[in-house]
């Protein structure tokens, strides 16, 4: 590891070679860390800052949220698949 | 009903009255001369504040911005491209600040009949070292050629040869500001850090003074193969290409597309620089409403004039309409005296105004920010003379529409009968 | 005599300002061609408002008026102009001459108007006038510089030039001394005798009136004796 940069130097090869190499072709890659089947996710939009949603009649329910990005969140409690949900109004 | 006639009379009122109608006149000729020289004057202001800003702006500028990829590798892998992938600490794609394949857009772009020109350009970071303090500072590697062709740039070297940047290896220009912070002279050669540590000389071969006073101090110009020497790339390393269009309006479409068709970020002039624009449409208007004020004034008086005119010559509108002429005729008579007064009132004017521009134009007007401004700018615009010609005529015929319509509706026999 | 050229039927005017007066009430006349009219009557007695009336400026009356065998009434002020350019010529006390044009301009302004004939010939037909009343050496002189007579030998000029079917006087000698009244008159009276022209003068000068073919005497808005 670079102390300063705190980077990681990795080595890769081609699995499968390309026809052709240019000259300063640099590449970009994601590392696997972890997969989860049948993981229950809703877009970020619909998350309370409070991490609760609006159920249909106006019903707030806390959920246990798991990994998350802009688009969409990952519930690990708390809602199930058939579960209807509202879109906050802003 | 012959014109011919109805001038014929009208000219001999008019005559018959100079003093008043070299008045009424004079009113006109003074508004737009006022007008021309006012708009002259601010728009040859406006365009040396756009030449100071604009005229040095790519209409589209393509970069390459540092970003994450919005296509991450993973999300085309074949195994993970229909699973949600949560990436995190996404880091942005190489450090690569270059556009691809430079050469071939830099080509296909002189192809572009929309395109006027292309310079492309290098951006360096770099630390310029005075003994033991270091000075951060900007070197633009350029092609000489074009950007004085297209953003005028040799008109900014103040001192210097701009073309020695190509013949001279390892040359720069200097900012008018950094050179005085530096205390380097032409001829004098200055050390360079980049942001990787490296070290080298170069050789100053002129100045540039645009001003911008922040620019000044911090900027500095080489050739294109000089910094990508600096920055140790090859030679198609560029980070930016100005383009310059026939039309500037069409930047904002032009923009997209070559976002689209070149895959780099690209900005448009217009999206850039709204404010500019602004300002110069503010100090437009300005000119205009005081040119116009000008112009109403003069109506008045030309509107004063005739009213007095149609009283003094009630006797005569009752004979002319007792032998026959309509009150139709007699309206014509009298808008045919306003148009006069305002077309040759008019048409002095703007020869004054010509004049009297000519006349700013030859005052010395020095500035340590522009370099290239000797005298006051004027803009001779035939515009201008255009516009002033319509709105005087359009004023008097206004100013002149209602004392023409009283003089249609003088009764003779009241006339006739009064005396 | 021939046909009529000015008839008047049942010509009803008043003025109500401030109360209502009528100053003419139902005036009833026509002249033929060629005849030589004198209206008279009292200061006041409606004569001139039945000339003002005649002659188509005033047109807020009630009856009839006939002119060349055409009826005035309900035509637009254009149509009305045109009829007094081509068919009245006009003579007022004052001399009401253009003072910013020559003479010549003043006496050619009616016929340009018409634009009966290209402005050479109305040029021609000016001088013409002009040397027919003697004044064709003032041709050149601009109106403000003539006598009062010159002038209304001038204005005469300027009644005849478009060849009027009717020449409508007010007062023609009324502002002049007796010598150039004298003339004024024999002016007329030639006309009336060698060419035949139709004149209506209103005057208060019953010498003037006395030599006229025929006169008509106004009192109070009526017309008395004719």
């Amino acid at each position: 590891m670079n102390e300063q940069t705190r980077s990681f130097t990795v080595k890769a090869a081609f699995i499968a070679k390309p026809e052709t190499l240019y000259p300063g072709l640099s590449v970009e890659a994601n590392i696997v860390i972890q997969s989860k089947e049948m993981a229950l996710t809703i877009p970020r939009s619909y998350l309370l800052p409070d991490s609760t949603v609006h159920l249909s009649k106006g019903v707030i329910r806390k959920v246990k949220v798991g990994l998350a990005d802009y688009q969409k969140v990952e519930i690990l409690d708390g809602l199930n698949k058939d579960d209807v949900i509202y879109k906050p109004v802003q | 009903m012959k014109s011919h006639l109805i001038i014929r009379i009208a000219k001999s009122l008019l005559l018959a009255r100079w003093r008043q109608t070299l008045v009424a006149a004079v009113g006109v000729t003074f508004s737009i001369a006022m007008f021309i020289t006012l708009l002259g004057f601010m728009n040859g202001l406006n365009k040396l504040l756009d030449g100071l800003i604009i005229n040095r702006i790519a209409h589209v500028r393509l970069f390459k911005e540092i970003k994450p990829n919005a296509h991450q590798p993973i999300n085309s892998s074949d195994r993970f491209k229909h699973s949600y992938n949560f990436i995190r600490t996404v880091k942005s794609e190489s450090s690569r600040q270059a556009i691809y394949n430079s050469g071939a857009v830099l080509r296909a772009l002189k192809k572009d009949d929309r395109v006027s020109g292309v310079a492309p350009r290098i951006t360096a970071q770099v630390f310029f070292n005075d003994g033991v303090v270091d000075i951060t500072g900007v070197i633009n590697g350029i092609d000489v050629e074009a950007e004085s062709h297209l953003f005028h740039f040799n008109e900014y070297v103040t001192a210097g040869k701009p073309i020695d940047l190509k013949h001279v290896s390892s040359s720069i220009i200097l900012g008018k500001g950094l050179a005085a912070k530096l205390l380097a002279n032409i001829g004098d050669v200055v050390q360079v850090t980049t942001a990787q540590q490296e070290r080298f000389s170069l050789k100053v071969v002129g100045y540039f003074q645009s001003g911008l006073q922040e620019v000044d101090k911090t900027q500095s110009f080489a050739s294109l193969a000089t910094t990508q020497k600096i920055l140790a790339r090859p030679s198609d390393y560029i980070t930016d290409i100005q383009v310059k269009l026939n039309d500037l309006s069409l930047a904002p479409g032009v923009a997209r597309e070559y976002a689209k068709l070149f895959d780099t970020e690209t900005e448009d002039i217009q999206t850039a620089n709204a404010q500019f624009e602004t300002g110069s449409f503010i100090r437009s208007l300005i000119s205009y409403s005081v040119g116009i004020t000008l112009l109403i004034v003069a109506g008045f008086g030309i509107y004063n004039i005739l009213n007095m005119m149609i009283y003094e010559k009630m006797d005569s509108i009752a004979i002319l309409k007792a032998t026959g002429f309509s009150g139709f005729d007699v309206n014509r008579i009298f808008i045919a005296i306003a148009l006069s007064i305002g077309f040759f009132g008019g048409i002095v004017g703007l020869l004054f105004g010509f004049l009297l521009s000519s006349i700013i134009d030859q005052i010395p007007f020095n500035t340590a920010a522009l370099p290239t401004i000797k005298t006051y700018p004027i803009d001779y615009n035939p515009v201008f003379y255009l516009i002033a010609t319509t709105f005087s005529l359009v004023t008097t015929y206004l100013a002149g529409w209602a004392p023409a319509r009283k003089a249609s509706k003088i009764d003779p026999v009241v006339i006739i009968r009064g005396k | 005599m021939g046909e009529n050229v000015l008839q008047a039927k049942g010509i009803c005017k008043s003025f109500h300002d401030p109360v209502r007066i009528m100053v003419l009430k139902d005036v009833t006349f026509s002249i033929s061609k060629g005849e030589f009219v004198s209206v008279i009557g009292k200061s006041g007695c409606g004569k001139s408002t039945l000339l003002y009336i005649l002659s188509t400026m005033d047109t807020d009356y009630k009856g009839e008026l006939f002119i060349d065998q055409e009826n005035m009434l309900g035509r637009s002020e254009k149509q009305l102009a045109r009829i007094r350019n081509e068919k009245i010529g006009f003579v007022f006390q004052f001399h009401y001459l253009l003072n910013e044009f020559t003479v010549l301009e003043n006496v050619m302004l009616p016929g340009l108007k018409l634009a009966r004939w290209p402005e050479a010939e109305v040029k021609l037909r000016a001088l013409e006038k002009l040397r027919m009343l003697d004044i064709q050496a003032l041709s050149g002189k601009m109106a403000n510089q003539l006598s009062g007579g010159e002038k209304q030998r001038v204005a005469i000029a300027r009644a005849l030039i478009n060849d009027p079917i009717i020449i409508m006087c007010d007062e023609p000698t009324g502002n002049l001394d007796k010598a150039n009244g004298l003339t004024v008159f024999n002016i007329f009276k030639l006309l009336a005798q060698e060419q035949h022209q139709t004149l209506l003068v209103v005057t208060h000068d019953q010498e003037f009136a006395k030599n006229t073919h025929r006169i008509i005497e106004m009192d109070d808005g009526r017309i008395v004796r004719q």
